[in-house]
């Protein structure tokens, strides 16, 4: 019996079976490297999309951050600059005659609201008007029974009066009135450095 | 000038009440002003006046103060804080003082921060799409421009998250027009604070916005001034800058529990669960101050968020506030502990006024019949699934079993999206329509024909 035929055919049958194996791996490996660098590239663009996304991200941010202190610090000059005018405009007061004036209408006004032994309290300064403000209390005939004394826990100017049978304060200094008006001094400024044109 | 009269007669202190006697000329709601020995300013508010006697709330709580010592000032002005387009971008507290270390704004006026809720007949129905970026919202509860539409949330829900990507991510599509979002917090921890914070800077939103926040440590009566105060703003941007104002008051179960604790200070008779009897008309003072008023081109639009003790709908804050509200988005614990973020309920969550701001020329025009279908698809579901778990899955029949694939799939791709997700309403209407195409086109039966032909996906291409 001769055998070399089906050893023929085996090894051909093998040797196409090595050879598809081959062609199959050789395939495979082609697809997994078309994959992975389908893959790497994927990863890439992902990462380059997610870095310029963030640096778009931060951008922003940096941007409206500037904006933002640009606002608060524009407001913080405006602050430092209505301080300073106030400041001055408080060291100047004295010259004005309008000080006395509402030094003398807010005294006569709180003594005249009170009855009985009353103290008028000003600052240090301001005692040069004692003898001013007495005489206008005794021409105004209310309450005659009335002294002047110094208070230092006046800051800036005017009077206190206290009212202690009737459990008040008469508080007719000057850091009141402009707590009270400081709203609309800042308000007045602000029109006037934007007529001005030194602020947007 | 008259000197102003500040009186020494405080004649005792409670919780965060002082009593004055004595006074006389005293208008109820006017601000006080309370100054110590160490010249600390207070502010508080007469909250009942008698003959000599005033009863005042102290905003910043009375703790330190004593009975001897203090001045107390009657201004005999309501509450007011200026208001100016310039307040954008900054960070105030509860009261309306900046906390961002720049000096507060100077602005061309004030306004009193108890406003008053718009006349109905000065009112215009609103309309328009707000746009959110979160489908469950804008593709089924959709947010009008002028309405009212609360969140109801529970303890440990999400409702700061969605608060923060509601906050970053809403826009009207007319870009033409300006927008802005004003955030109020009330009794929030620092974190959540810095979170907000944090939050709208990094979006750059934050330029546009103005935050204000009353702490946790805050004392209590702040919180019954934030919301009013950022209402304040929210006016005059909207109706004297023009703009269109969104605004998102979180967590209103603080503000109310707040004003149950200075009713209880008050002595006042307790009505449901120890809340005032006036907490409705209370909360509607804050909710009827959204709306569009005829002749004005801005409108605020509001979203006040509360957090449901114990999930409990019925509690009178949620209660009180569908009432007056018009509608409502619900988170539900159930979706929560299946780890879905946003955990908004289909079925409870409804926007009445979603409507009137749909559609052709506003949105798209099969927005409503999606939304109505997904709606009543959904409710299927939920029919089913109970009705799985008595009998088990496998007797049911082939199409409930389609309608549980499209309710995972509904849950998992429709409502569930990431916090920095931003969808349009195009987006979202095509995954709605992808959930959708699960089901058999026999199923669409809210939807026209034409829209199905159209918009449908052929079996397999769904979701």
């Amino acid at each position: 019996m001769n055998d070399l035929p089906l050893e023929t055919s085996i090894r051909e049958e093998s040797q196409r079976v090595i050879r598809a194996l081959r062609e199959k791996e050789a395939f495979e490996i082609e697809r997994m490297e078309e994959n992975c660098e389908t893959e790497i590239e994927g990863f890439r663009t992902k990462i380059e999309e997610d870095t310029r996304s963030r640096i778009l991200q931060e951008l922003s941010r940096l941007e409206n951050r500037a904006i933002l202190e640009r606002r608060k610090l524009k407001t913080r000059i405006i602050e430092d600059f209505i301080a300073h005018t106030v400041e001055e405009a408080v060291n100047d007061l004295r010259k004005s005659p309008g000080y006395k004036d509402f030094l003398r209408e807010t005294v006569l006004d709180a003594t005249g609201r009170i009855e009985g032994k009353t103290m008028v309290l000003l600052k240090g300064e301001d005692l040069v008007f004692e003898k001013e403000l007495l005489d206008v209390l005794k021409a105004s005939g209310r309450n005659p029974d009335i002294a002047i004394r110094e208070d230092d826990t006046i800051v800036w100017g005017g009077c206190i009066v206290p009212d202690e049978k009737g459990g008040r304060i008469f508080n007719g200094t000057i850091e009141r009135v402009y707590f009270r008006k400081s709203r609309s001094i800042r308000r007045e400024v602000m029109r006037i450095l934007r007529q001005k044109g030194l602020v947007d | 000038m008259p000197a102003e009269i500040e009186y020494t007669t405080l004649s005792g202190i409670s919780g965060p009440l002082i009593f004055v006697e004595g006074v006389k000329g005293v208008g109820y709601g006017d601000i006080v002003e309370i100054r110590s020995g160490s010249s600390e300013l207070r502010i508080g508010q007469t909250i009942e006046v008698d003959e000599y006697r005033a009863v005042v709330q102290v905003f910043e709580g009375t703790s330190g103060l004593s009975v001897k010592g203090q001045r107390v000032t009657f201004t005999g002005r309501p509450l007011e804080i200026p208001v100016d387009r310039d307040m954008l971008g900054r960070v105030f507290d509860g009261l309306g003082r900046p906390i961002d270390g720049a000096p507060q704004v100077i602005s061309e006026g004030t306004m009193n921060v108890n406003g008053l809720p718009i006349n109905p007949w000065s009112r215009e129905y609103p309309r328009d799409f707000i746009q959110t970026g979160i489908s469950a919202i804008d593709g089924m509860n959709t947010l009008i421009r002028g309405q009212k539409l609360p969140i109801f949330s529970g303890s440990g829900m999400p409702h700061n998250l969605i608060a923060a990507q509601i906050a970053r991510q809403a826009r009207i599509l007319t870009a033409q027009e300006e927008f802005t979002v004003i955030f109020a917090a009330m009794g929030v921890k620092y974190d959540v604070a810095r979170f907000f914070i944090d939050s709208l800077e990094e979006s750059g939103v934050l330029t546009h916005s103005a935050i204000f926040l009353s702490l946790a440590d805050a004392p209590s009566i702040e919180r019954l001034i934030t919301p009013r105060v950022a209402l304040t703003l929210a006016e005059h941007l909207a109706f004297e800058e023009g703009m269109h104002v969104l605004v998102i008051l979180t967590d209103m179960t603080n503000y109310c529990e707040a004003l149950r604790e200075l009713s209880s200070s008050r002595g006042e008779i307790p009505s449901r669960k120890g809340y005032p009897g006036y907490l409705y008309s209370d909360l509607a003072s804050i909710y009827e101050r959204a709306g569009r008023l005829k002749g004005h081109k801005g409108s605020i639009t509001q979203m006040p968020i509360l957090t449901m003790p114990s999930d409990d709908i019925s509690h009178p804050v949620p209660d009180l506030t569908g009432y007056i509200t018009e509608g409502q988005i619900v988170l539900e614990r159930e979706l929560f502990n299946k780890g879905i973020y946003p955990p908004i309920a289909g079925l409870p969550s409804l926007s009445r006024l979603m409507k009137d701001g749909i559609g052709e020329g506003r949105t798209r025009r099969d927005h409503a019949p999606v939304a109505a279908q997904l709606f009543a698809s959904y409710a299927k579901v939920k029919r089913i699934r109970a009705l799985a778990s008595i009998v088990g899955e496998e007797e049911l029949s082939e199409l409930d079993r389609i309608y549980l694939d499209f309710g995972s799939a509904f849950e998992e791709q429709f409502l569930r999206q990431g916090h920095e997700e931003n969808r349009s309403i195009e987006q979202t209407l095509e995954i709605g329509w992808r959930m959708l195409s699960v089901l058999p086109k026999d199923e669409l039966y809210r939807i026209a024909r034409e829209d199905i032909q159209r918009y449908y996906i052929p079996q397999g291409r769904g979701a």
